[in-house]
C-alpha cells in the first residue's frame, strides 16, 4: 500500500504541476465567465419583463387572431407578451411611427400582417431590437401561421373548429417532445446533459491518453525495469491508474466549485455589470453531479486500464497511434450516440444502449441529466460496467506486466493471448 | 548462507529457452561474476532474481528466502537499459526512488544528498534529469541502486558509458560496499574487470551455465599454461607448431598458450635462435579471456 501510495503521490504531482493540466482547468471556468458575461450584456431584460408587440395588420382580418394565439399558446420558455395595441390597415405614416417607437425603445417589436399574407402572395414582418424580442420570432410565426390557416380555412366553409383541433394536437407533437417525458422536466436539462455527456466525453479520452502516454513514458525511459525491481507490476499500474483518476476529479472539483460560484453569483454580478439585465438559469442537481462522478469513475477504470495496456504493447509514437484508435473510437460510440437518447431517452433502444458495458458510463449520465431512469436500470448499468472493469482489468495488468518489458515489433493478437499465459 | 540461491531455474519463451536447467549459489559477502556473450540470458537471470520476472520453472532465493515484496527492498538493482524520468529533478528521482525501496522520504532525501555531494553532482541537483549528461544520469542510477544500503547489489554493466574516472569512483564504491559485507553481482563483458574484481563466476552460453565457481580455483585448474612474452624482432620465432597452441598478440607482447605437456623453455631457445630481443617472459595462468573464448566457441563447435 505505502508503494502504491508513493507511485500516486508521484504521478499526481507532476501531473498537476504541468501546463496542460492548469490550462484545462482554467478553460472551463474562464469559458463559462466570458459566457455568463455575454449573455448578459446581450440580452435586453430579464425573460421575467414583458415584451411590448405592436401588430399593423394591413389585411384588418388576422390581428385579433394573431394575438389570441400568441397569448393562448405561450410557452414557458417564453417572455411575456403583451399586445400593446392592434392597428387595422394602418396608413404609412402610422407605421413608419410606430417603426420609430421600436427604434427609441419605447415597445420591443412590431408586426406587420401586409395584404397578401392570406393568399400567400406577401410575407409577415416582424421588426425587433432587443435580443428577448427576437426570442419571440418562431412563437409569432407560429401564431401568424394558426390565423393564416385557420382564416383560409373559414373562408372555403370548412368547419374550421374540427380543423384547429387536428393542427393543435399536430402541433403540440411536433413542437417540444421532452417536456412530455416527466413532470420535473426543467428547460435546462438538455442543455445540461449535453455538458455532462460531453464532460465525460472528453476527461475519457484525455486521461485515457493520458495514462497511455505515462506507461508508454517509463517504458521508453527505460525507467520500468528500476521500477518493477522495487514494486509489483499490478501496484504500479493500480497506483498510476488511481493517480490519473485523482487528477481528473481534482479538474472536476476545480470545476464544479468554480463554475458554482459563478452561476450562484451570476444575479449580483449583472447588477453590476448591467443593472437590469437577464441572467441565464442554468441549475445542475447535487444528484446529477455525484452521478456524473460515479459514472466518471466507472468509465474511467474501464478506459485507463485499456490505454495503459495498450501502452505497454507499443514503443514508438506510431505504433501507439495505431493501438489507442479503437479504443477512442469506442468512446466516439457514444458521442455518436448522443442522438439516439437525447431524441428519446426512454426508447428501448436507449435503455439498450445506456446499460451496455462500453457505452454506460457516457450515455447513462445522458439519460439521468434529463430525467431519473427507472433504478434498476442504473444499477444494472453500474453492476454490468463494473463486472467489465474487473474483467478488462485483470486482462490489462497481464499484457501491461508483460508488455513494459517488451522492446521492438508490436505484438500481434495471437501473440497478446500467449502473454495472457505467461507466469 | 548463501546470498542468492538458483536452483533448475528455467524461463521459456514462445521460440526459445532464454534460461534453462539454471543453479548456481553466490556467498554472502562476495563479488560474483555473471558472464557470458550477447543473448546467453544473463539479463533474464538477473531480472528473476529481482522478480522482475518469474520463472516458468525452479526456484530462487535470497539469503534463504523465497521471493517476495518483503525481498525486494534488499536488493539494489542496476538495470543495463539506463534511464530516469526526464523531467524529475535529479534530487527528487533519488528521493522517490529510495523511499520506493522502503527509506522514510526524509532519509531518502538526506542520503541522496550526501551521495550526489560524494559523487560531484552536488550542484546539479535542482536540475531536470534531461539537462544532465549521460554519465550524470547514468550515476545518479547507481546511487538510486544503493541508497537504501542494500545487502545484495545487482549491478548490470555498470562500467560501460563511464569515463576512466567516473568508473574508478564507481569501482571505489563497491569495493567499499563489500567491505560493509554487501553481496555484489557483476554482470559485465569486461573481463579485465571481472579479474580484478571478482570472488566467484558463472559463465553463461544460450541459456546453459558452462562454468561456475570460485574463479581462482578455475584458473588454476587450467595450469600455468600460458607464456606472456614481451619481445623486440622477428615474431617468427614462435612458429613451433608442437609447442604452441594458439597466438593472442597485443603488438609487442603477446601470450602463448602452450600445449599440454609442452616445455616453454624451447619458445626462449628458439628466441635467441631468431635473436630476438626479450623484454618479458612470464608464465602465467590463462587470462579470463581465454577461458570466456574457449568454452563459448567449444561449445559452439
Amino acid at each position: 500500500m505505502r508503494k502504491i501510495w508513493l507511485i500516486f503521490k508521484r504521478e499526481y504531482v507532476t501531473r498537476v504541476r504541468t501546463k496542460a493540466f492548469i490550462l484545462g482547468t482554467l478553460a472551463l471556468p474562464v469559458l463559462s465567465m466570458t459566457i455568463l458575461v455575454v449573455s448578459i450584456f446581450l440580452s435586453g431584460g430579464r425573460y421575467g419583463s414583458t415584451v411590448k408587440i405592436a401588430i399593423l395588420d394591413q389585411t384588418g382580418e388576422l390581428g385579433g387572431a394573431v394575438e389570441t394565439s400568441l397569448i393562448r399558446n405561450r410557452e414557458k420558455s417564453q417572455p411575456d407578451v403583451e399586445i400593446v395595441q392592434i392597428v387595422e390597415r394602418p396608413t404609412a405614416s402610422v407605421e413608419a411611427y410606430f417603426k420609430s417607437r421600436v427604434a427609441g425603445g419605447e415597445i420591443d417589436g412590431v408586426l406587420l400582417l401586409p395584404v397578401g399574407l392570406i393568399e400567400g402572395t406577401a410575407d409577415a414582418e416582424f421588426q425587433a431590437k432587443k435580443l428577448s424580442a427576437m426570442a419571440m420570432l418562431g412563437p409569432i410565426e407560429r401564431a401568424v401561421s394558426n390565423a393564416v390557416i385557420s382564416r383560409r380555412l373559414s373562408e372555403e366553409g370548412k368547419h374550421s373548429g374540427a380543423m384547429k383541433d387536428v393542427f393543435r394536437l399536430a402541433k403540440i407533437q411536433l413542437v417540444n417532445p421532452t417536456s412530455q417525458n416527466s413532470d420535473d422536466s426543467d428547460e435546462n436539462n438538455f442543455a445540461i446533459a449535453i455538458i455532462a455527456g460531453m464532460v465525460l466525453y472528453m476527461t475519457l479520452i484525455v486521461y485515457g491518453m493520458s495514462t497511455m502516454r505515462s506507461v508508454m513514458e517509463e517504458k521508453s525511459t527505460r525507467m520500468i525495469e528500476i521500477l518493477v525491481s522495487s514494486i509489483r507490476p499490478f501496484d504500479l499500474l493500480a497506483g498510476k491508474i488511481l493517480s490519473v483518476g485523482a487528477v481528473a476529479l481534482t479538474q472536476y472539483l476545480v470545476w464544479a466549485v468554480t463554475i458554482g460560484v459563478l452561476f450562484a453569483s451570476a444575479a449580483g454580478l449583472a447588477d453590476v455589470l448591467r443593472p437590469g439585465a437577464a441572467t441565464p438559469n442554468i441549475s445542475i442537481s447535487p444528484t446529477l453531479l455525484i452521478y456524473l462522478v460515479v459514472f466518471f469513475l466507472a468509465g474511467y477504470f474501464l478506459y485507463a486500464a485499456l490505454y495503459a495496456a495498450a501502452g505497454a504493447i507499443v514503443s514508438t509514437d506510431e505504433e501507439a497511434h495505431q493501438v489507442q484508435m479503437p479504443l477512442t473510437l469506442l468512446i466516439v460510440c457514444s458521442f455518436l450516440l448522443f442522438n439516439v437518447i437525447l431524441n428519446n431517452p426512454n426508447s428501448t433502444l436507449s435503455v439498450v444502449l445506456s446499460i451496455t458495458p462500453f457505452l454506460s458510463p457516457i450515455l447513462m449520465t445522458l439519460r439521468l441529466a434529463m430525467q431519473t431512469p427507472p433504478a434498476w436500470q442504473i444499477v444494472l448499468a453500474l453492476i454490468l460496467s463494473i463486472v467489465t472493469t474487473i474483467y478488462v482489468i485483470r486482462v490489462s495488468a497481464r499484457i501491461y506486466r508483460v508488455g513494459i518489458l517488451m522492446y521492438g515489433k508490436k505484438p500481434s493478437i495471437k501473440e497478446l493471448r500467449r502473454w495472457l499465459r505467461y507466469s | 548462507m548463501d546470498a542468492v540461491t538458483l536452483e533448475q531455474v528455467t524461463k521459456r519463451y514462445d521460440s526459445f529457452d532464454a534460461v534453462s536447467g539454471l543453479s548456481f549459489g553466490i556467498k554472502e559477502g562476495s563479488v560474483f561474476g555473471l558472464l557470458g556473450p550477447n543473448g546467453a540470458g544473463k539479463t533474464t537471470t538477473l531480472r528473476m532474481i529481482v522478480r522482475i520476472l518469474l520463472p516458468d520453472e525452479g526456484s530462487v532465493r535470497v539469503f534463504g528466502q523465497p521471493l517476495s515484496d518483503r525481498t525486494q527492498d534488499l536488493i539494489g538493482y542496476l538495470p543495463e537499459e539506463r534511464g530516469l524520468y526526464r523531467r524529475m529533478r535529479a534530487l527528487e528521482v533519488l528521493r522517490f526512488l529510495g523511499a520506493l525501496k522502503g527509506l522514510p522520504e526524509a532519509e531518502a532525501e538526506r542520503r541522496a544528498l550526501e551521495w550526489l555531494e560524494r559523487l560531484g553532482l552536488a550542484t546539479r541537483m535542482n536540475d531536470e534529469v534531461n539537462d544532465l549528461s549521460r554519465g550524470m544520469q547514468q550515476k545518479i542510477q547507481f546511487i538510486a541502486a544503493i541508497i537504501h544500503k542494500p545487502p545484495l547489489v545487482i549491478l548490470d554493466e555498470p562500467f560501460t558509458g563511464l569515463d576512466p574516472v567516473n568508473a574508478q569512483v564507481v569501482k571505489d564504491v563497491m569495493l567499499e560496499l563489500r567491505k560493509d559485507g554487501a553481496t555484489i553481482i557483476l554482470s559485465t563483458h569486461r573481463m579485465d574487470q571481472v579479474e580484478q574484481m571478482c570472488d566467484s563466476i558463472c559463465l553463461m552460453n544460450k541459456g546453459h551455465k558452462i562454468l561456475d565457481g570460485d574463479l581462482k580455483a578455475i584458473k588454476k585448474s587450467y595450469g600455468t599454461n600460458t607464456v606472456r612474452v614481451e619481445f623486440v624482432g622477428n615474431p617468427a620465432f614462435m612458429q613451433l607448431p608442437d609447442v604452441i597452441e594458439r597466438v593472442n598478440s597485443f603488438g609487442e607482447m603477446v601470450e602463448l598458450r602452450l600445449r599440454p605437456g609442452a616445455d616453454a623453455q624451447q619458445i626462449l631457445r628458439s628466441a635467441i635462435d631468431h635473436r630476438v630481443e626479450i623484454r618479458r617472459f612470464e608464465l602465467i595462468e590463462p587470462p579470463l579471456n581465454d577461458i570466456f573464448i574457449e568454452k563459448v566457441s567449444g561449445r559452439d563447435a
